[in-house]
């Protein structure tokens, strides 16, 4: 139980099934059916997306790209159905490849060069975009295959289809990152680069790994979501970076990395889009949903914050008053703290 | 604990040593860390590598685990030469290094980080408890009790050190270095971390213990080898047969005259500029009395990791002073972070990090030196350019002798010594009155390491108060009024530096392996 409760969305999530009990009470068309759907429907695409973001920031990188990879993806998907005619299957398994593909590119650039992430990912992203733009001249595929807006609008009751989409996914990156080799990997080194180099494994391999696992759940989230509009849109992916960082970041994943909860983007997604919705049902001006985002950022951030100094594990950082972010090499740490390419005398 | 066993000193030349670097030479850009150094090690030994700080070291361990490459020499691992390119290299052939620093995933559970790099796998999958399994043996031959599910990032100090050794036991290590190891453990676990060495040896691993306290070397070592200036001074001899005195001298040097003093012009009336009265910190020292006065250059040495740095970040605001009292010209102060303590106190710091907190390597000369000044010298709405700068700019520049193209060239264009110039000259030019410099000569060479001598002299001639960090002994003895030992955090004594090097030196290293054995160090 105590282990239950320092998983960093489990209060999230009852924070969020009270609030929504409190809101059903208060308006009655915060609780019909179709309203919890749309909630939980936006909330599978917004889990998904933040997945994407999450497998890079547990290696302690951050992906700028995974909205203009979803776009490509889109367009890759509506033109293959639309303009070439091809099956729906093979339309969207092939996005579903080129996904990863993207995410590819942007993890062996990254290896290879030495780049920071962020700065590929933003070069890459940006050049995405303007592709998907350019291929299609701004102008939406219209002729959607059907099973896809079945799926994504599809719903048993308040309980959409996407939602399982959603649910695999993140038990299957979750999965991956606590019993897979290559996942443990990826978490140790976001938790320290150098102790994971030292024990053999490859700073390279990881960050390839990270970023095309990144692109494959783009191009989920893309196929999903040209779904949920019922037209494939080069614009997708555009709005999506603000999400991105937020899901993973309200659901526990430290920015830093080494440390990611997939279950907690899931329920991130869930709170995120409860919040959404609340608002506009109590008739709140839009602006002011953006602003309610905000703040629930720096509540997750402050709360993660104070429960890891409750479990004991931040320990005061040496020099952590002079205002530096993260660990300085200065005094004794110095030559232990690079042994990889601090060129230090003694 | 004192269970040497003499019997492995004899017949020393017969076995072939398990690991054997043979003439390493290194150097870092122009400056000579290792000339020649030797070790060898013999199976089933715990050998001593000790030596003053900047003697070689931690240099020689680096190339011995593969992080360095030497310049010159060959490494042997039972008699047959290899090379090591990488780390992972070094670990596959059974050497692995425990560092000061922590080298652990600390978000992962103690068997994980045992594990780690190879991961026990069931169907392709890891599984926690074939990786509790498989750790528990190590753990249970270190004597680490705890849960292998914990975090490691909650065990202490000791605890964390212990999870290191069994981690390079896991990786099937043959040579064992350990680095400072007892530096930041309690003294409980201690005797626990000698025990378990001792059993290693019994079992057959050798052990490498590198340590400044000789105490600590008597009780577990068999045989030692002593670095100076990157070379050896002893080398692989039986503990047994050696004096502490011996040991002492042979770290120091005996064969070094006595250098230049300083000019003694301090008048009579000598006031204080800074005093430290019963002060505590933040970062665990504890009642620290020191007295800096006008025109003074008081060298406070320690080794590494004794609290030196630590110090002087409190005396700018980058640490609290948690009791006690720090006087400004005999004026109490509280000092909120180094802005106060420039602007109102005229305190500067001159950081021993030249590249990373000296200086903003991009940015211009006049930048660097500028920044200090420029809401001094900006104008009606607090504008600022260089022509306003220049006047407050150019004169420590000058005086410093900066060697340079123009006053915006990059920093990162100038030479090591020419940047340590410029992270000094920002403080002139904002008319500090008190200045700390930490390793103020460390990494430059030769003939700039001279002129920051002769630059630190001068400053004190015009009445600067210098509080001088350096772990170098013969640079706080040709350069200091008064010399402060510090130890674990405390002051350990105070002696009037007389000047003659090898009188001064034996009395330091006295004062601290005397601290040490007394177990004020831990």
């Amino acid at each position: 139980m105590r282990r239950a409760l320092r998983v960093p969305w489990v209060p999230l999530l009852v924070a969020t099934v009270v609030a929504g009990l409190v809101l059903s009470f208060s308006t009655r068309a915060f609780s019909n059916t179709f309203n919890i759907y749309s909630i939980l429907q936006i909330a599978a695409v917004d889990a998904v997306v933040g997945l994407s973001q999450m497998v890079v920031l547990a290696i302690g990188d951050m992906s700028l790209a995974v909205g203009g990879m979803a776009g490509l993806v889109t367009v890759v998907v509506g033109y293959l159905y639309q303009v070439q005619h091809w099956p729906v299957g093979l339309a969207v398994l092939v996005g579903l490849v080129a996904g990863p593909v993207f995410g590819l590119v942007n993890g062996a650039i990254i290896a290879r060069t030495g780049l920071s992430a962020f700065i590929v990912t933003l070069a890459t992203g940006t050049a995405f975009t303007g592709v998907a733009y350019g291929v299609t001249s701004s102008i939406p595929y219209a002729d959607v295959p059907s099973v896809l807006v079945r799926l994504g609008q599809g719903r048993a009751a308040f309980f959409p289809y996407l939602l399982v989409v959603a649910l695999v996914a993140s038990v299957l990156i979750g999965s991956i990152l606590h019993w897979m080799p290559f996942g443990r990997a990826l978490l140790a080194m976001g938790g320290s680069r150098e102790a994971a180099v030292l024990s053999g494994l490859s700073r390279q391999q990881s960050t390839i790994i990270a970023h095309t696992l990144s692109g494959l759940l783009a191009g989920v989230a893309a196929v999903m979501y040209i779904g949920v509009l019922g037209t494939a849109t080069p614009a997708t992916g555009t709005d999506w970076l603000i999400v991105s960082f937020a899901v993973p970041i309200i659901g526990g994943t430290a920015l830093a990395g080494g440390e990611a909860h997939a279950f907690g983007c899931l329920v991130a997604g869930v709170v995120l889009a409860t919040i959404n919705d609340a608002l506009i049902v109590l008739n709140i001006s839009t602006y002011a949903v953006e602003m309610a985002e905000g703040l629930l950022i720096f509540v997750a951030v402050f709360a993660g914050r104070l429960g890891q100094e409750a479990a004991g594990t931040q320990r005061p950082e040496y020099g952590h008053r002079g205002g530096h972010v993260g660990p300085r090499s200065s005094g004794q740490g110095a030559v232990a703290r690079e042994p990889l390419d601090g060129a230090q005398v003694t | 604990m004192a269970t040497r066993e003499d019997a492995l000193g004899d017949n020393a030349d017969v076995a072939v040593p398990v690991l054997e670097l043979h003439d390493i030479w290194k150097a870092f850009g122009g400056v000579a860390a290792l000339s020649g150094a030797n070790l060898s090690l013999r199976a089933g030994e715990i050998h001593a590598l000790i030596g003053e700080n900047g003697a070689g070291k931690s240099t020689l361990i680096n190339i011995a685990t593969g992080v360095h490459q030497p310049d010159r020499g060959t490494l042997s691992i039972n008699g047959v030469q290899v090379e090591f390119p990488r780390p992972r290299v070094a670990v596959e052939h059974g050497v692995s290094v425990v560092h000061q620093e922590r080298n652990l995933v600390s978000k992962f559970c103690v068997a994980e980080n045992v594990c780690l790099g190879h991961l026990p796998l069931v169907c392709g999958l890891v599984s926690s408890r074939r990786m509790v399994a498989e750790a528990s043996p190590w753990l249970e031959r270190v004597g680490l009790d705890v849960d292998p599910l914990m975090e490691a990032g909650r065990l202490s100090p000791g605890q964390a050190q212990l999870l290191e050794i069994a981690k390079a036991l896991a990786q099937r290590c043959r040579v064992l270095l350990l680095d400072e190891p007892t530096s930041s453990i309690a003294e409980g676990e201690l005797a626990h971390l000698f025990g378990m060495l001792q059993s290693l040896r019994a079992a057959g691993t050798t052990i490498l213990f590198v340590s400044h306290k000789l105490e600590e070397v008597y009780a577990l070592c068999d045989r030692v080898t002593v670095l100076r200036d990157g070379h050896n001074v002893l080398t692989a001899r039986s503990l047994a047969e050696l004096s502490r005195d011996e040991i002492v001298h042979a770290m120091v040097g005996r064969n070094v005259q006595t250098m230049a003093m300083r000019q003694q012009e301090l008048s009579s009336h000598k006031e204080a500029r800074l005093e430290l009265v019963g002060v505590s910190t933040e970062f665990g020292h504890r009642d620290v009395n020191l007295t800096v006065h006008v025109g003074e250059i008081v060298g406070l040495y320690g080794l590494v990791g004794a609290g030196r740095t630590e110090l002087a970040r409190c005396l700018v605001g980058l640490g609290k002073i948690t009791a006690g009292q720090m006087l400004i010209d005999s004026t109490p102060v509280r000092i909120r972070n180094p802005y106060d303590a420039l602007r109102n106190h005229r305190i500067g710091y001159v950081s021993e990090d030249r590249k990373g907190e000296g200086t903003i390597l991009a940015h211009s000369i006049s930048r660097n030196v500028g920044v200090t000044v420029w809401d001094r010298v900006s104008g009606h709405l607090g504008w600022t350019s260089e022509r306003r700068t220049r006047g407050s700019v150019e004169p420590p520049v000058r005086r410093l002798n900066v060697k340079m193209n123009s006053f915006v060239q990059p920093v990162a264009s100038l030479s090591g010594g020419n940047q340590q110039k410029v992270s000094v000259a920002k403080w002139l030019a904002a008319d500090a009155e008190l200045l700390i410099f930490d390793e103020p000569t460390c990494g430059i060479d030769v003939a700039t390491k001279e002129d920051m001598h002769e630059l630190l002299r001068e400053l004190a001639g015009q009445g600067m108060a210098i509080l001088l960090i350096s772990s170098e002994l013969r640079e706080v003895i040709q350069l200091a009024d008064r010399i402060i030992v510090m130890g674990g955090f405390r002051l350990l004594a105070e002696t009037e530096n007389t000047g003659d090097y090898e009188s001064m030196s034996k009395q330091v290293m006295r004062e601290i392996t005397q601290a040490s054995s007394l177990g004020m160090m831990s």
